[in-house]
């Protein structure tokens, strides 16, 4: 399968990252080839076979009853950067 | 001072009689790390304090005549991966530097309830994505056994304190081989539990539908020590499940006589390494003289388990990685005017090409017009490979197979080529798709002094059976401490 440059571009801002234009490069190489590699599964016949969960068991579930969280001076503590008791983040909103 | 107990075992009967004392036993400890984890690279971080201060605190319960548990002031390292609140926890990637978890893992926790010192955070490939700890973004990690070459992955630090004798415990995690593959290059002993046996409260999360957290040790018993202690059901870990047995040890020895051992013979006709190929055939030998009767069994192809594998890892991951965007914890990319850009600088610059390459890879198979097609496919493919592995399973009790295609490779061999970086993980994968318990074990040595190891798969539930074969063929005891780190005991 060919991976364009475009679509490397494409993937990367769908997945919020940003590539030097080596990486990005390499990394379309990289993708070609690994693609290559699954393409064993096209000779796997799965026709009318369903997708399996990762577990057979039902997801046991807790009791509902309150209990003690994390506190926001926890939550705020690996912040690289606060405002007062919240996260701050650059303008997300544009000025008309 | 004597020289320190080699096991989990003996370590805490030597505790017991008093033949050793904690704080002196855990300095020694220290005083090895010290020496030689600058070129080891087994340890991203240290506890020196806390486990003395730990040390401190079960002596003085010991003295009192209180019995901590049974990991009674055993030195265990933790990788780097599984949080341990107050102590940095990077999963060695540049993203978490400085990163300072607010609680503890469950699985931590409950090692330090059975009287267990945590000693350090080890080494791992970044985000435990990679198969040899060269994706560590802070350093590579090396074999015990040859410094030249890698202690596999992404568990390398784990397997490397172990087998150097830094610890005589470990926690890794096993999302395709993590645990295995290492304790294989090592000569060490690992479980991967079955999916759901021990809480993953804690663990960063790499693959959701396949990660484990399991321990390495230098013998069958020691793991099921470990696993005893972390197994068990967690409200905060929802697909954590109750009813799992817990290891009996006191009737831990077993009798091979009637018990049936399949082996996958397609696995061994092409890419496996000689001098592997003729260690497991011995290996097998062995089975059969202490009573085991081997026959051949069908699995799925070990290529198909490994292009499905590639696909699902790597779509949860690019999921689960999706956390790390520069705004509540980790690097945060500085001069940003916009939201959007936060996001993609500090990613960019937060994360190293193996992460980079799964999130790209992973985002496209889920992406639209290709998710039937790789997604979905995969999906179905693991169906199939989890259904002729149960289907084996009712014919014969365990599954024997090699644990690597080769032994441990020199560092850099494989790192220009994604693909044979993933085929290290060729044989172990199949566990974790299905999610059924595996064991790997060492079966001896190269003529160039490698370990080797080969797994034993088993049915839900069998870690207990699993851990009682390996303790049957290996006599119990551990492989020798390699010579060259045997010495460095504390004048």
């Amino acid at each position: 399968m060919i991976v364009t440059p475009e679509a490397v571009a494409h993937l990367a801002w769908l997945a919020r990252l940003e590539l030097r234009p080596d990486e990005a490069r390499g990394l379309q190489r990289d993708l070609e080839g690994i693609l290559e590699y699954v393409r064993v599964l096209d000779g796997v016949a799965t026709d009318g076979i369903e997708a399996t969960p990762a577990s057979d068991a039902a997801p046991a579930l807790r009791e509902d009853r309150v209990r003690a969280g994390v506190t926001q001076e926890q939550a705020l503590a690996n912040a690289p950067e606060r405002i007062g008791e919240f996260f701050a983040v650059p303008p997300v909103v544009e000025r008309m | 001072m004597r020289a320190l107990p080699d096991t989990i075992r003996a370590h805490t009967e030597a505790v017991r009689s008093g033949a050793i004392r904690l704080p002196e036993a855990i300095e020694q400890y220290l005083w090895r790390i010290s020496l030689h984890n600058s070129e080891i690279g087994a340890f991203l971080h240290v506890m020196g304090d806390a486990a003395r201060a730990d040390a401190a605190t079960l002596q003085a319960r010991l003295d009192r005549g209180d019995w901590p548990g049974p990991l009674a002031g055993v030195p265990v390292a933790v990788k780097d991966n599984i949080s341990v609140a107050g102590h940095p926890t990077t999963a060695a990637s540049r993203i978490l530097e400085g990163f300072i978890p607010i609680y503890t893992a469950t699985a931590v926790e409950r090692m330090r309830a059975a009287g267990a010192i945590v000693i350090g955070k080890t080494n791992l490939d970044e985000f435990a994505m990679g198969s040899s700890n060269e994706f560590s973004a802070y350093r590579p990690t090396r074999n015990p056994y040859d410094p030249e070459r890698v202690p596999g992955g992404s568990s390398g630090g784990s397997a490397a304190a172990v087998a150097a004798s830094l610890s005589l415990g470990a926690l890794g995690t096993d999302t395709g081989g993590s645990v295995r593959q290492p304790a294989a290059f090592c000569g060490l002993v690992a479980l991967k539990p079955e999916y759901g046996a021990v809480s993953r409260y804690g663990l960063l999360a790499f693959g959701s539908s396949l990660d484990a957290i399991g321990p390495l040790a230098r013998t069958a018993h020691d793991c099921a020590l470990l696993f005893n202690a972390i197994a068990g059901p967690d409200p905060c870990d929802a697909t954590s499940r109750a009813g799992m047995a817990t290891i009996d040890l006191a009737s831990f020895a077993i009798d091979l006589a009637g018990v049936r051992l399949g082996v996958p013979s397609a696995w061994l006709v092409s890419g496996v390494d000689p001098e592997i190929r003729t260690l497991f055939d011995q290996a097998s030998e062995r089975f059969r003289s202490l009573g085991a009767t081997l026959r051949p069994v069908e699995l799925a192809e070990p290529s198909w388990s490994l292009a499905a594998y590639a696909i699902l890892a790597n779509a949860e991951a690019s999921s689960n990685l999706a956390r790390y965007d520069g705004v509540r914890y980790g690097h945060r990319a500085t001069e940003v005017e916009r939201l959007a850009e936060l996001y993609t600088r500090s990613r960019g610059e937060g994360f190293g090409p193996e992460v980079k390459r799964r999130i790209l890879l992973g985002t496209f198979v889920l992406s639209a017009g290709y998710y039937e097609a790789y997604y979905a496919k995969a999906m179905r493919v693991r169906a199939r490979v989890r259904a002729a592995y149960d289907e084996a399973l009712e014919r014969v009790d365990a599954i024997l197979a090699p644990a690597t295609p080769t032994p441990a490779f020199r560092l850099g061999e494989k790192l220009d080529d994604p693909v044979s970086m993933y085929l290290s993980d060729l044989f172990t994968v199949t566990a974790n798709l299905t999610g059924r318990p595996a064991v790997a074990f060492p079966i001896g040595c190269t003529r160039a002094g490698l370990p080797i190891g080969a797994q034993l798969f088993g049915r839900p539930g069998s870690e207990g059976f699993l851990l009682r074969l390996v303790h049957r063929f290996t006599a119990g005891e551990p492989l020798a401490l390699p010579e060259r780190l045997a010495s460095g005991e504390r004048p």
